[in-house]
C-alpha cells in the first residue's frame, strides 16, 4: 500500500474515477465527464494536496494495441525498429509505447495513445505536478492471473464493469495482455448476456491473434454470479467460467480497500490494484519528462550541494581545529621555552663562578692522577741485595734496567772476590763467589740468578789454561738478576 | 535559461563546496604543516634546554665533588708550563745537597704526548728524555740524588736505566769521586709550551 499521499485518476468516455489514497479526509468519488471541460471538483482536490503525487489512468477508447513480433537484434537495431513499428501502427498516435511479452521477448505489445483520448487535456492541465500516466487494461491484466490462475499458462479473459467507462474486455495470454475492448455499460442484470455477445463478437479477433477455439478460452466476470445466469454462454463452449463480485476479488486479493459487497464495478478493485503496485507501464510525455528530469536534477542536486557543502565546512572547521590546537599548544610550548631558557640563563648565571674552574679541575685531578701513577723504581731490588751482599764479595758496579712495567726488571752486578792480599787459589775463590752468589739468590727470591761471568773460567763453555799471571788484582765476577714484569717494584 | 535558473541554487551551493574544498583545504593544510613544524622546533629547544639544565646540574655536582679532591691552589699549580731553567737549576742544586760532583745533565727537547684520562678530556702533555751523569762520594748518596730528582722535578720522572760503578781509588780511602752515576729517563711535565702541539709544524 502506497503511503505517499497520491490521487489517482481513473479517466474513462463517460466519467472521472478520482481515488484518493494516502489522504486521510478524501473520500474517492467519480464524476461525469463534460466534454471540454475539467471537472473543477477533481482540480480543486489535486490542488489542495499540492505534494500529493498523481497518477491520470487512461479507460477509455482512445487507445489502440497492436501485439507484435521482433526478430533478434541487438538493442540499438531492437529500440529502431520498435520506433518505426510503432510510427507505422499507430501514425497518428501523440503518445507510444511498447513491452515485452514475459517469457517471450521476441514478442511485443504495442501502445499507442490517440490525440483525442481525454487523458491529456488532464495531463497538460496538470503537467506541473508530473503526472504519471498509465493504461487501464495493462495496470488490470495482471489481476487476472492473480484471480484465476489458469489464466498464467493459457488464454483467459476478464470481463468488468467501470462506471466510468463501460464493459471492459481483457484478454491475457499467459499473463501478457493481448486484446482488449471497451463496449458501453450494459443495465444492470444484463452483464452476463452483453457480455457473452460481446465475448463472441471478439473470437474473431482473438481468433487472428492466435487462439485456436473457444474452448482455451478460461473466463472470469467480474460480478456476482447471482446477478444472472451462465446460459448466455451456452451456444459458446469455454474452457471455465468464473463469477467474483469485485468485492469477493478485492479480499481475495488483500487489497487495502474494496468496493462495497453488494457493488457491480470494478472501478475500485482496479484502483486498488494500481495504487498498490509500481505501474507495469508507467508512461509519461516527453515535455514532462524533460521537467522531471530537471525536478530530479534539481531535487538530487540540491542534496548534493548541501551534502558536499556540509562535509567541506565540516572537514575545514576539523582541520581548522586541529590548526587551533596545534597553535595553542605551539604557544604553551613557546611559554614553555621561554620559561626554560630563563631558568637555564638564572642557573647559569647563579652557577657559573662554581662551575667556572671545571675543566681546569677536571685537568688538574686528571694530571694529579698521571702524575701520581707509580713507575718502575731499582729501591726494592736493591735492598734485597743490601741483605745478600757481604765479605768477601765487593760490588763494583750496579746497573739497573727496566723500560716500563710490563718489562722484565734487570740487575747486572760485578763482584770482586776479597782476599787477605795474596793471590787467591782458584778453587777456593770460586767457592767463595759460589757461596757469595747462594746467598744473594736465597735474599733475592724473586729474581732469577744467572752467572754471565764466573771467577774462574770454570763453565763449561769457558776454555780453560793454566794461571800464569803473576798480578795479585782478585778475580771479578758479574751476574745478572731479572724478575719478571708488573710486579711489585714501584715505590 | 529558465531551465538553468531553476538550478542556480544548488550549482552555487556546489560551486561553494568545490571553492571552499579547493582553497580552504591546501591553506589549512599548510598552515597544520608549518605550524607543526614550529612545534616541533619548539620542542627540540625545550629538550636541548633541559639537557643543557641537566648538565649544568651535573657539572655542579662534579664541581662539588672535584674540590672535595684537590684544592684550587693544587688545581693551580698542577697546570701551568714549566720553567725548564728553573728545572735544571733545581737539578743542580739536588746534585748539591747529595754531595754530587761532576754533574752533566741533558734534559732532551720536549716531544707531545697525548694521554687518554677516564674523566676528562684528553691531556696534552710533554716528554722530555733526560740523561744524569755524575761522581759521588758513596753509592748511596748517588740514590739520594735520584730520589730527590723524583719529586723536585714538576711532573712524573720515569727512571730506564741507572748505573753506579766504582770509581777505582786507593784501597780504603774515601774520596769526593768514589762511585760514578749514571742515569737515564723520561720527564712527564706540562712542558714548557702549553700550545707545543699547535705550534708544531
Amino acid at each position: 500500500m502506497r503511503t505517499a499521499p497520491t490521487i489517482l485518476l481513473v479517466i474513462g468516455d463517460d466519467g472521472i474515477a478520482t481515488i484518493p489514497c494516502g489522504i486521510p479526509d478524501a473520500m474517492p468519488f467519480i464524476t461525469r465527464t463534460v466534454p471540454n471541460r475539467l471537472s473543477e471538483e477533481i482540480l480543486d482536490l489535486i490542488a489542495a494536496y499540492p505534494k500529493a503525487r498523481l497518477i491520470l489512468c487512461a479507460d477509455n477508447l482512445a487507445q489502440d494495441y497492436r501485439c507484435d513480433t521482433v526478430p533478434r537484434l541487438n538493442f540499438l537495431d531492437r529500440a529502431r525498429l520498435i520506433d518505426r513499428r510503432l510510427k507505422q501502427n499507430f501514425p497518428q498516435a501523440r503518445l507510444t509505447a511498447q513491452r515485452a511479452f514475459r517469457h517471450d521477448s521476441h514478442r511485443i505489445l504495442l501502445v499507442g495513445l490517440q490525440e483525442n483520448n481525454p487523458i491529456f487535456a488532464w495531463e497538460e492541465r496538470l503537467r506541473d505536478r508530473l503526472p504519471t500516466l498509465c493504461l487501464l487494461p495493462i495496470e488490470g491484466a495482471p489481476l487476472l492471473t492473480r484471480l484465476m490462475p489458469e489464466a498464467a499458462q493459457s488464454w483467459a479473459m476478464m470481463v468488468s464493469r467501470q462506471k466510468t467507462g463501460g464493459l471492459r474486455q481483457i484478454v491475457t495470454y499467459r499473463g501478457n495482455l493481448v486484446f482488449t475492448r471497451l463496449t458501453p455499460l450494459p443495465s444492470v442484470g444484463e452483464e452476463t448476456e452483453t457480455a457473452a455477445r460481446d465475448i463472441r463478437a471478439s473470437l474473431d479477433y482473438l481468433t487472428r491473434y492466435g487462439l485456436p477455439t473457444s474452448k482455451d478460452l478460461a473466463l472470469l466476470l467480474l460480478w456476482p454470479e447471482s446477478a444472472s445466469g451462465t446460459t448466455a454462454f451456452a451456444d459458446m463452449p469455454l474452457r471455465l467460467i468464473r463469477f467474483l463480485s469485485p468485492f469477493d476479488a478485492a479480499q481475495k486479493l488483500a487489497l487495502p480497500f474494496a468496493p462495497p459487497p453488494a457493488a457491480l464495478d470494478s472501478d475500485l478493485l482496479f484502483a486498488a490494484q494500481i495504487l498498490t503496485r509500481r505501474p507495469v507501464l508507467g508512461l509519461m510525455m516527453s515535455s514532462t519528462r524533460i521537467q522531471r528530469r530537471h525536478q530530479i536534477l534539481q531535487f538530487w542536486g540540491l542534496r548534493l550541494a548541501v551534502g558536499a557543502l556540509i562535509a567541506v565546512i565540516g572537514l575545514t572547521l576539523a582541520q581548522a581545529g586541529d590548526l587551533i590546537s596545534t597553535l595553542s599548544k605551539t604557544h604553551k610550548d613557546l611559554s614553555a621555552l621561554t620559561e626554560s631558557r630563563q631558568t637555564l640563563a638564572e642557573t647559569q648565571q647563579q652557577a657559573a663562578p662554581e662551575t667556572a674552574p671545571l675543566g681546569k679541575l677536571r685537568a688538574a685531578v686528571a694530571r694529579k692522577h698521571i702524575y701520581e701513577e707509580q713507575t718502575p723504581l731499582p729501591w726494592h731490588g736493591l735492598r734485597e741485595l743490601t741483605l745478600g751482599l757481604g765479605k768477601p764479595l765487593r760490588l763494583e758496579g750496579v746497573t739497573w734496567t727496566q723500560v716500563d712495567s710490563s718489562a722484565p726488571e734487570i740487575f747486572t752486578l760485578s763482584f770482586t772476590v776479597l782476599t787477605d792480599g795474596a793471590k787467591p787459589e782458584r778453587a777456593d775463590a770460586q767457592a767463595v763467589f759460589d757461596t757469595a752468589a747462594a746467598r744473594i739468590a736465597h735474599a733475592m727470591p724473586d729474581y732469577q740468578i744467572s752467572v754471565t761471568k764466573p771467577p774462574y773460567p770454570a763453565r763449561p763453555q769457558d776454555s780453560v789454561a793454566p794461571d800464569t799471571s803473576q798480578k795479585m788484582d782478585a778475580p771479578t765476577t758479574e751476574i745478572t738478576l731479572q724478575r719478571p714484569g708488573q710486579r711489585g717494584t714501584h715505590e | 535559461m529558465s531551465k538553468f535558473k531553476r538550478h542556480r541554487l544548488w550549482l552555487f551551493l556546489l560551486a561553494l563546496a568545490l571553492l571552499i574544498g579547493a582553497t580552504a583545504q591546501p591553506l589549512l593544510t599548510f598552515a597544520q604543516q608549518e605550524a607543526a613544524s614550529k612545534r616541533a622546533h619548539l620542542r627540540t629547544e625545550i629538550l636541548k634546554n633541559r639537557q643543557a639544565l641537566s648538565q649544568l646540574q651535573e657539572d655542579i655536582a662534579a664541581t662539588e665533588k672535584l674540590k672535595r679532591q684537590i684544592t684550587d691552589k693544587e688545581a693551580e699549580d698542577a697546570l701551568p708550563p714549566v720553567d725548564r731553567l728553573r728545572v735544571a737549576q733545581s737539578l743542580e742544586r739536588r746534585a748539591v745537597e747529595a754531595h754530587l760532583t761532576h754533574l752533566i745533565y741533558t734534559i732532551a727537547p720536549e716531544e707531545k704526548v697525548v694521554i687518554d684520562t677516564p674523566s676528562a678530556e684528553k691531556q696534552n702533555l710533554a716528554c722530555s728524555k733526560i740523561t744524569l751523569n755524575a761522581d759521588a762520594p758513596t753509592d748511596k748518596d748517588a740514590y739520594r740524588f735520584l730520589d730527590s730528582v723524583r719529586h723536585t722535578l714538576p711532573g712524573r720522572v720515569t727512571f730506564q736505566t741507572l748505573s753506579v760503578t766504582r770509581l777505582p781509588t786507593a784501597e780504603g780511602s774515601v774520596t769526593a769521586s768514589n762511585v760514578h752515576l749514571t742515569a737515564e729517563g723520561n720527564w712527564l711535565s706540562n712542558g714548557a709550551n702549553p700550545h707545543l702541539e699547535e705550534k708544531r709544524p
